[in-house]
């Protein structure tokens, strides 16, 4: 018998002193990247087998929560900051200060805390909108909407719709409460119930209705139909910003967001985080994903991502650098990744997506009015913030 | 009139064949139309109660299927957390919209949280239903068992209400159809349960069906047919106002809906429902082609009678034919008529009487031909007769003149015969009287006659003379009787006369003969009579008569009687000449009439006697005279003469 377990010891020795680690990130795009990270992660650390995953975005946080309720969860996972909001759900570890890059930015750092503690590690920033052009159809870009409202009867007659937006994603809605002076939180409180809301409803949905925009657009009207040329302008992910080059090479053209009534148009920023959901960071794996903490928040991984990933370090240092040799459209993307507003970590902000959605669709659906909705987005999220809140067992 | 119709062929082919063929057909048929209908209406009520099974067991399966749903659903982990976090709303949604989707019947499916807050509905409008009405049910199900699920009907106006405003579209876009509106739903509640982790409560999902959408759904499958009323429990779930109406087939299906829980084992929600379908709209199809069928029918018998009376005018066309070429036969027109006619037993009868005609007129032809033969031979024949009549006639007259001649001759033999003895004797005697006479001039001449020359020449010359004499008296004689007769023909000697005292005169003329026999002549008859005739026809008549009694039959040495007797009737002068003599052989009787017949020839008998009699009888007084005797028996002449009125 003793031999036998000693047998037993020996064949799965391997195994026992290897530590597996899961990685999941949602930058499909990226993900040949990740592997070579990955690799190159392996090949550092014998003794530590990184395993990266790709999910689409809203799978992988679902992923997580349902990952929350079973024992066995992934180790890490690369998110936006504002998903920190599902803190109660996705128990992410509290990291020691430590462990973060000194040249981290502090004020991306600051939205990596909830609760009090560092939830997660800061990676990238960016995440925000860009308001591209194509070139060969628009010779200088508007810099208002009512010029776009204007320029309408132009397209159309050539059979072009003048803006590809992915209308029914509240990412892309937001900016326009914003553009008329709101904003859906103010801290932990929803503030949705207001005239910017319903203003900006109601201006979302005009434009839709007069054929500015599409309301069946999605992802694939800001992509590839936009380098196809059926419109003349996206309001596209940063994040995209490499396969619209790819596409379209120098007809891509990168401007500010046109104003609104002087408004500024405010696109929604975030930062890429690495956590450790179900406070794996503390666990039996401590040690190896210590290791990768710091492995991956190199100025070398910072700056290829930046190359490959179109994202902005984190790290003050190779940020500065890159700015320094920044070209036109790098400059326009940081100019507007600084005129964004910056979604805070919070239940909050976590909460509102789907409360808004919700809202926004009975609006343009004509179930409710645009006042009424707003009402049911403000119940409906804040209801939805009170789940978060909640504590879980 | 009526005789008429009923003898025309035309009409009673019709009356026949719209009588017995046509009008049995049409009855017939609308009896069999009215028993196929029976049979239709019957088949449309098993044809209903078939359907409205079939669709209460499709609702059936429907709802079991929508059960099982919900159930997996309540299971699902994207559905349970949604309820439980604020992370899956877009995950939830589209699986409730999926649920909607796949379940027709579903009104609304609601995710309700253990808040009572709708986490999530489908379609997103639901999302502002007002579940006030459900909160009882939930609470109910929260305190009991939560493993269990919950099936019911609630009555809940508000609900359908809000249903009506934010549930799922009408499957039927025609919403006239929806008649009647229903205060009831049917509830399916179902606890979300996490299978990770049973212990959390996260809400319920809540399926709702409005009955207005079952009502529907079965109705959307019925054909022609109402679903009027849908009873729970024996009160009225949905109820159609429905128009009295006695002519419509109702049948009633059993809806049961699974409801299971541990406390209501194998219960069942049992919905009756009952389902109405006009008689006249279920049998349409069949009316339809009942209707179809009697213009068929109607067109059918109208052809047929147009068809019949166009084959009834071509029959009585072709029999009008026939009766006009039987007519033209009858009427002697036998060229043979061959008209194309239709129907072949006609065209038949045409050729057979054609035939016929052809053989008539072959016959005709043959027979005219034959009798034309016969008339030529007959003519042939007529001719030869009538040239051999001519012939005979000229024979008859060579004959009648040869007899003449004959009789001529033989009268003129007789004649010559009795004359010429004495004429001959005469010219013997005149010559034997010559040569003595030249004698007896060349005696004198000579002068050389002697006495007893001259003597015995005188004697001679003197009985010569004598005999010359007397010869040509004898021939004298004769040339008188011959004279006699030659009957005269005229009329001279016509007068009135009494035939008795005639008869007397001439018994008495003949005495001088009668005194050399001894003879009793008696005279019967009415001495009165006078006839207007020729009495001296009368008197040869008898004188011959008398004559041959007296030189034929008697003789001198007997005694004889004569017996003359005469009677007139109608009239008719009956004279009969009995003698008792010797009478006249059979043989000789035949030809006692002709002329020159005699048995005494040579004894002076010159055989005229009778044939004198018999032409004075036949030609003068155009008489008839018969005689009947027998050898020894005497002689009966019986004559008779037609007489004038005195």
């Amino acid at each position: 018998m003793k031999k036998i377990l000693i047998l037993l010891l020996f064949i799965t020795f391997p195994s026992w002193s290897i530590t597996q680690l899961s990685l999941w990130h949602s930058w499909k795009e990226n993900q040949a990247l990740w592997l070579k990270i990955a690799q190159e992660f392996n090949n550092s650390h014998p003794n530590i087998k990184l395993k990266v995953s790709a999910f689409d975005h809203e799978e992988m946080k679902l992923a997580i929560i349902k990952s929350g309720f079973k024992l066995k969860s992934t180790d890490m996972v690369v998110m936006p900051s504002d998903w920190l909001g599902y803190q109660n759900l996705m128990q992410f570890s509290a990291i020691p200060k430590e462990v973060i890059n000194k040249n981290v930015n502090a004020n991306i750092l600051k939205q990596s805390y909830f609760y009090g503690k560092i939830r997660g590690i800061p990676l990238f920033q960016g995440n925000h909108l860009l308001f591209m052009y194509n070139k060969s159809l628009v010779k200088t870009p508007v810099i208002s909407w009512q010029e776009l409202i204007d320029q309408k009867e132009f397209w159309l007659k050539q059979k072009i719709t003048p803006l590809a937006i992915n209308y029914n994603e509240m990412y892309w809605f937001l900016p326009f409460i914003s553009a008329f002076g709101g904003f859906p939180v103010h801290g932990d409180k929803i503030t949705l119930n207001t005239p910017e809301t319903i203003k900006a409803l109601q201006f979302y949905k005009y434009l839709a209705d007069i054929s500015v925009v599409n309301k069946q657009c999605n992802y694939q009207c800001v992509s590839t139909d936009f380098y196809q040329g059926k419109f003349a302008y996206s309001m596209a992910g940063a994040w995209a910003y490499k396969a619209a080059k790819n596409a379209l090479g120098d007809k891509l053209g990168i401007a500010l967001f046109p104003k609104l009534k002087q408004h500024d148009f405010k696109p929604l920023r975030g930062n890429l985080i690495l956590a450790f959901p179900k406070n794996k960071f503390n666990g039996l794996k401590h040690d190896a994903l210590l290791k990768f903490s710091r492995f991956i928040q190199q100025q070398k991984y910072q700056q290829i991502m930046f190359e490959q990933g179109t994202v902005f370090p984190v790290n003050d240092t190779v940020m500065n650098n890159i700015l320094t040799h920044a070209n036109s459209d790098l400059k326009l993307s940081f100019k507007q990744f600084n005129q964004s507003d910056n979604m805070p970590a919070s239940t909050s902000i976590t909460a509102i997506w789907n409360g808004m959605g919700k809202g926004f669709s009975l609006y343009m659906h004509d179930q409710l009015n645009a006042a009424d909705a707003v009402k049911y987005m403000q119940r409906s999220v804040e209801h939805q913030q009170e789940l978060l809140d909640r504590k879980f067992d | 009139m009526k005789g008429k119709l009923f003898r025309s062929l035309r009409w009673n082919l019709l009356i026949w064949t719209f009588s017995f063929a046509l009008i049995p057909t049409y009855f017939l048929s609308n009896y069999l139309i009215n028993e196929f209908k029976l049979i239709q209406v019957n088949e449309q009520i098993e044809k209903l109660k078939l359907q409205n099974a079939n669709i209460s067991q499709s609702v059936e399966f429907e709802l079991k299927l929508l059960n099982s749903s919900l159930q997996q659903a309540s299971l699902d982990a994207d559905l349970v957390l949604s309820a439980y976090t604020a992370a899956f709303g877009n995950k939830a949604r589209f699986k409730l919209n999926q649920l909607t989707a796949n379940h027709s019947m579903l009104s609304s499916v609601i995710l309700i949280d253990n808040s009572n807050w709708i986490a999530a509905a489908s379609p997103n409008k639901a999302e502002l239903i007002n579940i006030e009405s459900l909160a009882k049910l939930l609470n109910n199900l929260s305190k009991n068992n939560r493993e269990n699920f919950l099936i019911t009907v609630l009555n809940s106006p508000n609900l359908n209400h809000e249903l009506r405003e934010k549930g799922m579209a009408l499957p039927i876009k025609n919403k006239s159809k929806l008649l009647a509106q229903s205060d009831h739903v049917l509830v399916y509640i179902y606890p979300l349960i996490f299978t990770a982790s049973r212990h959390i409560d996260t809400g319920y999902l809540v399926g709702l069906v409005s009955i207005e959408r079952i009502y529907q759904h079965w109705q959307h499958k019925l054909k022609n047919s109402q679903l009027i009323s849908l009873d729970l429990n024996q009160s009225k779930i949905i109820n159609i106002e429905q128009k009295h109406n006695t002519d419509n087939i109702q049948i009633q299906e059993t809806l049961n809906i699974f409801q299971s829980s541990n406390k209501q084992k194998n219960k069942s929600i049992v919905i009756q429902a009952k389902v109405v379908k006009d008689k006249n709209l279920a049998l349409s199809k069949v009316n339809s082609f009942i209707h179809h069928f009697q213009i068929i029918t109607a067109a059918i018998i109208i052809i047929i009678l147009l068809l019949n009376t166009f084959i009834i005018s071509k029959l009585i066309s072709l029999f009008n034919t026939l009766a006009i070429t039987i007519e033209k036969y009858a009427s002697g027109d036998l060229t043979p008529q061959r008209p194309k006619l239709f129907f072949t037993e006609i065209n038949q009868i045409i050729t057979v009487l054609a035939k016929m005609a052809e053989r008539i007129l072959q016959n005709q032809q043959e027979l005219e031909n034959r009798v034309e033969q016969r008339t030529n031979e007959l003519q042939t024949t007529y001719d030869d007769l009538y040239r051999s009549n001519n012939q005979l006639k000229i024979m008859q007259t060579q004959l009648i003149e040869a007899e003449k001649m004959s009789q001529l001759g033989q009268l003129v033999a007789g004649v010559a015969h009795e004359i010429n003895t004495p004429i001959g004797i005469s010219v013997t005697a005149t010559t034997a009287l010559m040569d003595k006479v030249k004698q007896l001039e060349e005696y004198i001449e000579n002068g050389k006659i002697a006495k007893s020359t001259l003597n015995n020449n005188l004697n001679n010359i003197h009985d010569c003379s004598h005999l010359i004499f007397s010869n040509l008296k004898r021939a004298a004689e004769l040339i008188q009787n011959f004279k006699e007769v030659a009957v005269d023909q005229s009329t001279e000697n016509q007068r009135k006369f009494n035939l008795y005292s005639y008869i007397q005169e001439v018994v008495n003329s003949l005495k001088p003969e009668l005194k050399y026999y001894c003879v009793d002549i008696k005279t019967v008859g009415d001495k009165s009579l006078i006839l207007d005739s020729d009495p001296g026809a009368f008197g040869q008549i008898l004188t011959n008569l008398m004559m041959n009694s007296l030189k034929h039959a008697f003789t001198k040495q007997q005694a004889h009687a004569i017996l003359i007797y005469f009677t007139v009737n109608d009239q008719q002068l009956t004279l009969t000449y009995q003698d008792d003599g010797c009478g006249i052989e059979q043989t000789e009787l035949e030809r006692i009439f002709e002329p020159f017949y005699t048995t005494k020839r040579g004894e002076g008998g010159t055989g005229l006697g009778l044939h004198i009699v018999y032409n004075l009888i036949t030609q003068r007084l155009k008489g008839t005279i018969k005689c009947t005797s027998k050898q020894g028996q005497g002689v009966l002449f019986e004559i008779n003469i037609p007489i004038n009125d005195q």
